[in-house]
């Protein structure tokens, strides 16, 4: 989750804390997914406990995080106690809060149910005056704004990234040029994106215009593009916003992900090969800080992936350090060095540079993973035990990546036990 | 259940113009060629669905899984 969403969800949970107290009740969460986790580990830390996670996909019964197990949501009446309306309450962080909340409701629940975040601007699930007007509004707002762009850089062709993932972006940007020749599109691209690091990934691969704008903002430019189908424009994403529907194929079929955007978002050709970014590309300042061949660099942290433990990353600082490794951890904002290791804090188009000289990289599989897939070094990505989406794939599934050893995590596992199953 | 509708039909045909303006409903999936974003249709035209795969895609239950 990016930091402005999880400051959004610690202010709502604090305000609802102080609304209603949430000590002493039963607390449920409703749908197991990252956002979820995250709002356990805060709810831990105001000192409260999760009595259960609710969820629908059978794949996920039975997981347990921090001690709070993953229940049919069926268990509610059971679980929620003798007065569930003042003894309980069910918090929702996923977007699809509208039909949870009926489920909950047609199964008897009288308890109240939150939405704990609003992740999605597109959805109100009503047709009445209201909504429709404030919609409206929304979506002319949208078409003010692409008017200004279109002052700004005269006539352009608009590609919409509406998530701040830098995977997505990155595996976007590697089709673009591709999908632009096959579309016949000779205007100028410009890309609107919600945040500078992402203008970082697309400067990679060519010397585009960008435009950055505050979410709510790219969202309803994102709606005047669908409301009015501006054949100028393209959103360039495999989920989002609703009137994508490219994940109901992973009910039936196992697509990785590089074929969702090659295939699915683009329409390319199977056998269509991506671009690699040359471009944008520079050498790290501070390279002799780095012993070559002899270094490893961690990535440990991705914010909407679930956490390995951190005895796993420790312990393979300790087995790298034993062996005469240099050790060094990726690090961005407030995020802190691994023990045992420096930090490092190195512009994305300089990482490749740093990678081939440290020799090593292992890290958690996110979006770091794709931005430096053509590093040449030993590439290590971890997958924690998780499902993709609301599919019965799992993570590791769709994010695999060529180049890179993807290794699953499995059930108790150790760096012992995974470093065994590294290929050195 | 999920409903599967086309998107010109009654009664969508009527709330059709509201599709396009925002998510009323997490209840529809609709199958539009559209040039300005994805759709499912590109799987086949790419030869990784075919079109009854595709059919079957949209009107997965995934409550049916319960």
């Amino acid at each position: 989750m990016d930091k402005k969403l999880f400051f959004e969800m610690e202010n709502n949970l604090n305000i609802l804390d102080e609304e209603i107290g949430l000590s002493g009740k039963r607390i449920f969460l409703f749908g197991h997914c990252s956002a979820t986790l995250e709002l356990i580990d805060l709810l831990i830390e105001k000192g409260l406990s999760v009595t259960a996670i609710l969820d629908n996909s059978d794949s996920k019964l039975g997981i347990v995080y921090k001690g709070t197990e993953v229940v049919k949501p069926e268990r509610i009446m059971e679980l929620s106690g003798a007065d569930p309306e003042n003894e309980s309450i069910v918090l929702i962080t996923s977007r699809f809060y509208a039909s949870m909340q009926k489920q909950l409701r047609c199964l008897g629940y009288i308890g109240p149910i939150r939405k704990i975040i609003d992740f999605n601007t597109y959805a109100d699930y009503s047709l009445s005056e209201d909504t429709i007007k404030r919609m409206t509004a929304r979506e002319k707002h949208g078409e003010e704004l692409t008017t200004e762009l279109i002052k700004m850089h005269g006539h352009v062709f608009k590609v919409f990234c509406p998530f701040d993932a830098l995977g997505d972006v990155y595996i976007m940007m590697s089709y673009w040029e591709s999908f632009a020749r096959m579309r016949g599109i000779t205007n100028t691209p410009v890309f609107c994106v919600p945040s500078r690091v992402l203008s970082e990934v697309i400067g990679m691969f060519g010397n585009y215009s960008v435009e950055i704008y505050e979410q709510k903002e790219l969202d309803a430019m994102i709606q005047a593009a669908i409301y009015t189908q501006d054949k100028d424009s393209f959103i360039a994403h495999q989920d989002r916003p609703y009137v994508i529907n490219l994940h109901r194929a992973l009910y039936i079929k196992k697509i990785p992900l590089e074929l969702i955007y090659r295939c699915g978002v683009f329409g390319l050709p199977i056998d269509t090969v991506p671009s690699t970014p040359e471009y944008g590309l520079r050498e790290y300042n501070h390279l002799n800080r780095i012993p070559e061949g002899k270094s490893v660099v961690f990535s440990p942290y991705a914010k909407s992936v679930t956490a390995i433990d951190e005895s796993i990353w420790n312990d393979a600082v300790v087995f790298f350090s034993g062996n005469g490794y240099k050790c060094f951890t990726n690090v961005a904002g407030y995020e802190m060095p691994l023990p045992g290791t420096e930090a490092l804090d190195v512009p994305l188009p300089e990482m490749i540079s740093v990678l081939e000289k440290a020799g090593t990289f292992i890290g958690i599989r996110s979006g770091l993973c794709d931005v430096v897939r053509t590093a040449k070094c030993n590439k290590i990505a971890l997958y924690p035990d998780y499902n993709y989406s609301d599919t019965k794939w799992k993570a590791i599934d769709i994010y695999s990546i060529e180049g890179f050893q993807n290794i699953e995590l499995e059930g108790e596992d150790t760096w012992d036990k995974i470093e065994k199953r590294i290929k050195w | 259940m999920k409903s599967f509708r086309y998107l010109d039909s009654e009664p969508f045909r009527s709330e059709n113009k509201f599709y396009h303006l925002y998510e009323y409903s997490d209840d529809i999936c609709a199958l539009e060629d559209s040039p300005v974003y994805p759709g499912l249709m590109n799987y086949v035209k790419t030869g990784l669905l075919t079109e009854d795969e595709v059919k079957k895609a949209v009107e997965y239950d995934k409550n049916s899984e319960m």
